[in-house]
């Protein structure tokens, strides 16, 4: 190593040491990221990826995972998992998958079910009724965009900078 | 079984037929990634320098392969065909949150993954202050060096987003000219290129200031 390598390497060291190896709301998520490392991405997203990744050493840290990772698979250089392990999570399947749009549904039927008994049981109206407006309210608050907009109220009421960032990451870790 | 042949449509039915909830694909699909995934935890753990056992291994193992199943993770994917590399970056990013979550652990300072690297392969790196030559005493000694550090920011600033990138994984990493150059699909000659040309032009700066006998 030469005496130019030497000191800039000192000092690079030195400028990022007080920095945490921590995601930051700002970093790509995994699959921008392998988009970007299998050259998939426009030109225009690569050119944002790359000015983010020359400062974030976490998003520069999983592009060197993906890259590593990638070729020891190709390469079949992996070391041996163990069969019990590999059984347990093969046990997974058994496992209920989440279906978001099933529950959230299920409130939408219970308040057009609770409304339609309403003119059933006149005798009932008004509780069938309440019923009715309840889990409509539940429906309208389990949906996306409901929570979204109550995010982004929440944000502008609170009129911090910070909070913002949490709240945009939330917003889009959602999706 | 060597998977290293597989062609690409095969990947890409197998990871579709996942997202399916296809259960004899899934078998296979953990039989082929499992390797991968436990590689991607020990290595992020052992790099971030946790204190980890067998145990918290398996737990996060299971945990990455719950998130692709019962989470539909897999759905994100844009090319199903060439999925390795995003595996490890989930397993390794499902690692550090476990230690976040169950055992209150934050990742560490950018620099002790660095120094591991320093470690192995030539000792203890050097600061600028050790690098100084000891002739150049107080209160010459500081001055040097803050003209030093401000040639030297002036000389990273000047760089390109991806240069910097390139000097980085070079310098901090450890990574030689060609692993550069297939971490961010370039030539491996504009990889030599950018880091010659980086330290010539950081070698004249110096040399313009008068300190060459740095």
């Amino acid at each position: 190593m030469d005496r130019v390598e030497e000191i800039l390497k000192a000092y690079m060291k030195a400028k990022i040491s007080p920095v945490r190896m921590e995601k930051t709301p700002s970093c790509p998520d995994e699959t921008t990221l392998a988009a970007y490392s299998n050259g998939v991405l426009s030109k225009p997203e690569e050119e944002k990826i790359e000015g983010h990744v020359a400062d974030c050493y976490f998003c520069l840290e999983n592009l060197r995972t993906a890259y590593l990772g990638d070729k020891l698979y190709r390469e079949g250089n992996l070391p041996d998992s163990d069969e019990r392990i590999i059984n347990k999570a093969k046990g997974i399947a058994k496992l209920k998958t989440n279906n978001k749009h099933l529950k959230r549904n299920l409130w939408l039927f219970g308040t057009v079910l609770a409304f339609a008994l309403s003119f059933i049981f006149p005798r009932y109206f008004v509780q069938f009724l309440v019923a009715a407006l309840i889990l409509g309210l539940k429906w309208v608050f389990e949906s996306e965009n409901a929570r979204t907009l109550i995010m982004v109220l929440d944000s502008w009421r609170r009129h911090s900078h910070k909070k913002d960032e949490e709240i945009k990451d939330r917003i889009k870790n959602r999706f | 079984m060597d998977f290293a042949d597989l062609d690409k449509s095969d990947e890409q039915k197998l990871i579709e037929r996942c997202i399916k909830k296809d259960k004899r694909s899934w078998d296979i699909f953990v039989g082929r990634y499992s390797k991968l995934v436990l590689w991607a935890i020990r290595d992020r753990l052992s790099r971030f320098r946790y204190n980890f056992n067998d145990d918290d291994v398996e737990d996060i193992h299971q945990e990455v392969f719950v998130s692709l199943w019962a989470a539909n993770k897999l759905e994100q994917v844009k090319d199903k065909s060439k999925v390795a590399g995003w595996i490890a970056m989930v397993a390794g990013n499902a690692a550090i949150d476990y230690f976040k979550k169950t055992k209150r652990q934050m990742p560490p300072r950018t620099i002790s993954i660095f120094e591991e690297i320093y470690s192995s392969t030539e000792g203890k790196a050097k600061t600028l202050e050790e690098l100084l030559p000891a002739h150049i005493g107080n209160p010459n000694r500081e001055l040097h060096l803050s003209e030093i550090r401000i040639i030297l920011d002036a000389a990273l600033e000047a760089l390109t987003p991806k240069e910097k990138t390139i000097i980085t994984l070079n310098l901090l990493y450890g990574r030689k000219h060609r692993e550069i150059a297939e971490i961010l699909k370039l030539s491996i000659n504009t990889v030599s290129t950018i880091i010659v040309r980086t330290k010539e032009e950081l070698k004249e700066k110096l040399r313009q200031k008068g300190i060459e006998d740095f």
